[in-house]
């Protein structure tokens, strides 16, 4: 049975990064990656091309080398291995998975907020200060969004939670309790 | 009635005073796929196996499946507006039914929500509906008798309150006919009974409840439903839903009556969405649990001890049968949980012999102990003659030389045959049932030709009505027979007056 793509970003990102912390170049690592990613991100065609027949071997093996050339010497052998083992089109996910990793052990959180209008850098900071106090987390990334639907109030998503606390949500339970009484 | 502005104002004011502002923390997940009554959704690491999730458009869904990575969530409802990628929150609930004396005489969903347009239903409180059965040291063994009102049940396969009892055939060979006459027969008996119907179609449904209206039955019962046009998980959880409206009353000391009509379209769609969520398939694409599916149902039929108020709860499963094939995979596992089994033979059912119990192949496995005393010696030899009756009878057609020993059992044979058919929805009561296999027993039948013995039963009925109530309370009250030249002296009474038809004259 093949394994499907969180499996495999699990592992190799694992890997990756228990080696990044024992050479104790995390930061490295992560930058680096995160431009290969980005590389990836913008040809969404090179993983197919790498890890598909349509290229022969030398020429793969040739493309392959323009990634590699400037890279470290982990990463170079981190993206060899990859496309040894035909693993490039999972790349982009074991980086994800591998930035994860990073965020939880430097307690990085992300988050998503979503307001009715653009927020301000003030308050946005003042968002990310109060968010990190609650889940006890060092830093907060904030990504902002507006949605003029959600009336007032803002709503923070991170790490498969929601907190709620948009106007149109409380007028929802509102009209819930009225009818229900 | 005038509408006065100002205490309804006061009222609302008052409950928003109540209302208050919270932030609403919950745990989500996405989406990632959609279809035939199941989503997939990622995320929702701490989800519960059972709990109840909201989908973004309000559409609830329960969790069925824990992966590694990600849920399956059966739907509860339309899931059409679900779009990849929407949120899906927990609610830290599992799934609950209304129960109570409300829902009596009505029709219901498997969520407990009305459809019958009879407006809401108030109840107080709701129940799992998925419980644990009672269990050793709360049960006591099935003591006393459910009538159903149909003879060749009553005599042959009695069913005691707390039994299960599955009635198994084919395709229009009259199994829910009986389920709806053995509720029908519950009026003044303090029973409630529950008719949950799986996959039938929505007219089917709708005629019978108009049955029960007729009858007057509606009064004691509650329909719950899900037609085939509702997807899958509705059909898989309409049992269990009604297994807790059930449990209810069991547990406050009353008795129910609970039908599953059926079971084997309850298994399809258990198939069906364990397949979509790509469990593995076992015998027949059925999944391995199917057995599981079942037992754990009809386990929480029960007669409960006199310490937790003596209710019970009785279950008729009903299982449709492929060409009378009762060893497919979902017909041995239901007639191996229940306490026995109502064989309904198409062969008969077209002979004219109605109802077409398979006296053979029927059995009841704890009954015999809730029959009446006057019952059981009516009936005690019912069963043999019958099975050497069914022996002789193809035997007989070979040749016409019969010693008069054979044609006296022929003769009875084809008699108990014609006693036991009995029309649709004309339950009788027990002690009328005693009364015409009393007189078949004792030959008073003998002498009455085959046309008449239906007309001979109504007119006896009524002579006795009339003329003998008494014999009947005898009955009722004591459990007995009556003194044994009270009862002949009736039926030679009868037999005078009683007045051959042309047709068997000649």
């Amino acid at each position: 049975m093949s394994l499907d793509n969180l499996t495999i970003a699990n592992r190799y990102s694992k890997a990756l990064f228990e080696l990044a912390v024992e050479k104790d170049q995390t930061e490295a690592f992560l930058a680096e990656l995160k431009q290969l990613r980005q590389v990836f991100v913008d040809n969404p065609q090179l993983a197919e091309v790498l890890s598909g027949s349509l290229l022969s071997v030398d020429r793969k093996q040739a493309t392959l080398s323009t990634l590699t050339d400037h890279a470290s010497e982990y990463i170079k052998n981190f993206i060899q291995m990859l496309y040894d083992y035909g693993r490039m089109s999972n790349l982009v996910a074991i980086i994800d998975a591998f930035e994860q990793r990073y965020d939880e052990n430097h307690k990085i959180v992300h988050a998503e907020v979503t307001s009715a209008v653009k927020l301000s850098d003030e308050q946005a900071n003042a968002i990310a200060a109060a968010f990190a106090k609650r889940v006890g987390a060092d830093q907060v990334k904030l990504t902002r969004k507006v949605d003029t639907a959600i009336i007032g109030g803002v709503i923070v998503r991170s790490n498969n939670q929601t907190f709620d606390g948009s106007v149109a949500l409380q007028l929802t339970n509102l009209r819930r309790a009225l009818i229900n009484n | 009635m005038s509408i006065k502005s100002e205490e309804i104002s006061a009222l609302i004011k008052q409950q928003l005073e109540s209302y208050q502002t919270e932030l609403s923390v919950a745990e989500t997940g996405t989406v990632t796929y959609v279809g035939d009554g199941i989503a997939r959704a990622h995320g929702l690491d701490n989800a519960l196996q059972g709990e109840l999730l909201e989908f973004s458009n309000g559409v609830y869904g329960m969790v069925q499946n824990l992966e590694s990575n990600d849920v399956g969530i059966v739907v509860l409802g339309d899931f059409d507006g679900i779009r990849e990628g929407d949120t899906v929150k927990r609610t830290g609930r599992i799934m609950e039914v209304p129960v109570g004396e409300n829902m009596v005489g009505r029709v219901v969903n498997p969520l407990g929500q009305p459809i019958d347009g009879l407006g809401e239903i108030k109840t107080s409180h709701t129940r799992p509906i998925e419980h644990k059965a009672p269990g050793i040291m709360e049960r006591q063994s099935v003591s006393e008798p459910l009538q159903t009102g149909i003879k060749a049940i009553d005599a042959l396969v009695p069913i005691g309150r707390g039994q299960r009892e599955l009635i198994i055939g084919d395709r229009k060979t009259g199994k829910t006919s009986v389920a709806i006459d053995a509720i029908l027969n519950q009026k003044d008996q303090d029973m409630i009974c529950i008719y949950v119907a799986i996959g039938q179609k929505d007219s089917t449904v709708r005629s019978q409840v108009e049955t029960l209206k007729k009858y007057g039955a509606m009064d004691y019962t509650i329909v719950v439903t899900a037609g085939p046009s509702e997807p899958a998980p509705l059909l898989y959880l309409a049992p269990y839903a009604g297994a807790a409206m059930g449990e209810e009353f069991m547990h406050n000391g009353k008795h129910v009556l609970i039908i599953y009509d059926d079971l084997s379209k309850q298994a399809t769609a258990y198939r069906e969405l364990s397949l979509i969520l790509r469990r593995p398939p076992g015998r027949e694409a059925y999944p391995g649990d199917v057995f599981y599916l079942h037992s754990r149902l009809l386990e929480r039929a029960a007669k409960l001890n006199d310490k937790l108020g003596g209710g019970s709860m009785t279950a008729l499963p009903i299982i449709e049968t492929q060409a009378g094939d009762i060893s497919a995979y979902i017909p041995t596992n239901v007639i191996s949980i229940t306490d026995g089994q109502i064989f309904l033979d198409s062969d008969s059912f077209y002979s004219g012999v109605r109802p077409a119990i398979d006296a053979g192949a029927s059995v009841s496995r704890v009954g015999g102990d809730a029959q009446i005393k006057a019952m059981k010696s009516v009936a005690g030899t019912l069963r043999l003659d019958l099975a050497s009756f069914r022996e002789l009878e193809s035997f007989s057609q070979f040749g016409s030389d019969l010693d008069a020993a054979t044609q006296a059992k022929l003769n009875r044979g084809q008699r108990i045959v014609e006693v036991l058919k009995q029309p649709v929805h004309s339950p009788l009561k027990v002690e009328e049932q005693v009364m015409i296999l009393y007189a078949l027993a004792n030959g008073y039948l003998d002498k009455v030709a085959i046309e008449d013995i239906a007309r001979y039963q109504t007119e006896l009925f009524d002579f006795v009505h009339t003329n003998h109530q008494d014999l009947f309370d005898t009955i009722v009250s004591t459990k007995k027979l009556p003194d044994a030249d009270q009862i002949n002296g009736a039926l030679d009474e009868f037999a005078e007056q009683f007045q051959p038809s042309a047709a068997a004259a000649k």
